[in-house]
């Protein structure tokens, strides 16, 4: 049962990373979920729920930029989340974006106000981190 | 009549009108309302096409040709009908010179021109089967589904001014100006082109170049406990608990060693492409 689990979370993680637009690959319901979302978000954009909302469903849906804009938006409101900026560093990641993901991971891990459980998910993500740039000269 | 009735007629009538007036308000602020003001820090400054300078608020929606500008202090976040995203950092002015967009089609145009500032676009629906043109008064870029950060600085007396070109993610970003174009496949990497001259090739952006870039996108420390702590717990909700937030990190990072990073860009090397003036002369050469 572990084993399966692993594999469907694996399997979600490779499909989300190939899709060119992943969105429209979702299934119907996800598309409409994702949609309602991101028009609640069009309406109501000061509302952190609603920001939240979306940035989850557009994760689950693999819009990794779009969850991205949604919590980049939040370090407007303040630029010392930690949190946020784990998220940021866990979807870059994602995308493949080495270098940007680097930044904000290190910037999580130099908050002043750092929780510990962001620590060791931070940590573990720039240990594993490819080197982006040097290793794509070949 | 009776005067109950008349008094009914009169109200119904003044319903009537009313409703009609707001359904035409509604109808031209939908065909005006290209996107909305998702974030922002201080006074950024909004013009609509015809109106007069307002500040932007948390809500405040955007319209095409709107000139939107920020102080030393001041930062703002856009939202898109396609859901593309624009952070416009201190110091900027830019226009939204074109959006167009089908919902039903989810396809459209977009194109920014932005004079001074430093600026980052994350592309929506448009840019997965369209460019994102940003234009500058030293260079015009092309983004296609991505992530792009850009700084413009003007001329100065100790400055020629330019613009910086950096890819964050995608699958390319285009830099001309002169008859040259510069093609950038790589994340983490930029083009430099002069006001007046030509890109140069794609380097590795300068060490701290997109740290500095991407630091000026973002507020200062000013949030309440309040809410800066309710932030926090709702981003810990999407995290999930240290157990499944741990699975998902082991499973991200074999996903990505078993998928390498030279499958999301057209070619295997760091290639620069220079299209001069002749498309038919194009070459392609490793950097």
């Amino acid at each position: 049962m572990k084993k399966l689990g692993t594999f469907l979370l694996l399997a979600t993680v490779l499909v989300g990373c190939q899709s060119p637009d992943p969105v429209q690959k979702a299934s119907p319901e996800l598309q409409r979920e994702y949609n309602a979302a991101f028009q609640k978000m069009l309406n109501d954009p000061g509302n952190l729920d609603v920001v939240m909302a979306y940035a989850q469903v557009a994760t689950k849906t693999g819009d990794y930029e779009g969850a991205v804009g949604a919590y980049e938006s939040l370090l407007l409101v303040d630029a010392n989340l930690p949190r946020v900026k784990l998220e940021l560093g866990i979807l870059y990641y994602r995308l493949k974006s080495y270098d940007t993901s680097r930044i904000y991971l290190e910037g999580a891990l130099a908050s002043p106000t750092l929780p510990a459980d962001v620590r060791k998910p931070a940590e573990l993500l720039l240990a594993k981190m490819p080197k982006q740039s040097k290793s794509k000269r070949t | 009549m009776s005067k109950s009735n008349v008094a009914v007629l009169l109200l119904l009538r003044a319903l009537l009108v009313g409703a009609a007036v707001l359904g035409l308000f509604s109808t031209a602020q939908a065909q005006g309302r290209i996107g909305v003001t998702q974030s922002i820090q201080n006074n950024p400054v909004g013009k609509p096409p015809g109106g007069l300078d307002r500040v932007l608020r948390v809500g405040t929606d955007v319209q095409a040709d709107e000139i939107i500008s920020t102080a030393a202090d001041d930062r703002a976040h856009l939202v898109f009908l396609d859901g593309t995203t624009l952070t416009i950092g201190p110091s900027s002015s830019m226009t939204i010179d074109k959006f167009v967009y089908d919902p039903t089609t989810q396809k459209g145009e977009l194109a920014v021109n932005a004079t001074k500032g430093v600026f980052r676009i994350i592309g929506g629906r448009i840019s997965k089967t369209s460019t994102i043109t940003v234009t500058t008064p030293s260079a015009t870029m092309g983004i296609r589904g991505g992530i792009a950060v850009f700084g413009v600085t003007v001329p100065s007396a100790t400055d020629s001014g330019g613009t910086t070109s950096i890819l964050v993610y995608g699958n390319s970003l285009t830099v001309t100006a002169g008859g040259v174009t510069q093609t950038i496949t790589v994340p983490g990497l930029s083009v430099t082109t002069p006001t007046g001259g030509t890109p140069g090739a794609p380097t590795i952006a300068v060490q701290g170049s997109l740290a500095a870039a991407l630091a000026t996108l973002v507020g200062n420390s000013t949030a309440s406990a309040a809410t800066v702590a309710a932030i926090q717990t709702l981003v810990a909700s999407n995290l999930g608990n240290p157990v499944t937030l741990q699975a998902l990190i082991q499973a991200i990072i074999v996903a990505n060693t078993a998928t390498p990073i030279t499958t999301t860009t057209t070619t295997t090397t760091l290639a620069v492409i220079v299209v001069p003036e002749n498309p038919n002369q194009t070459q392609a050469s490793p950097n």
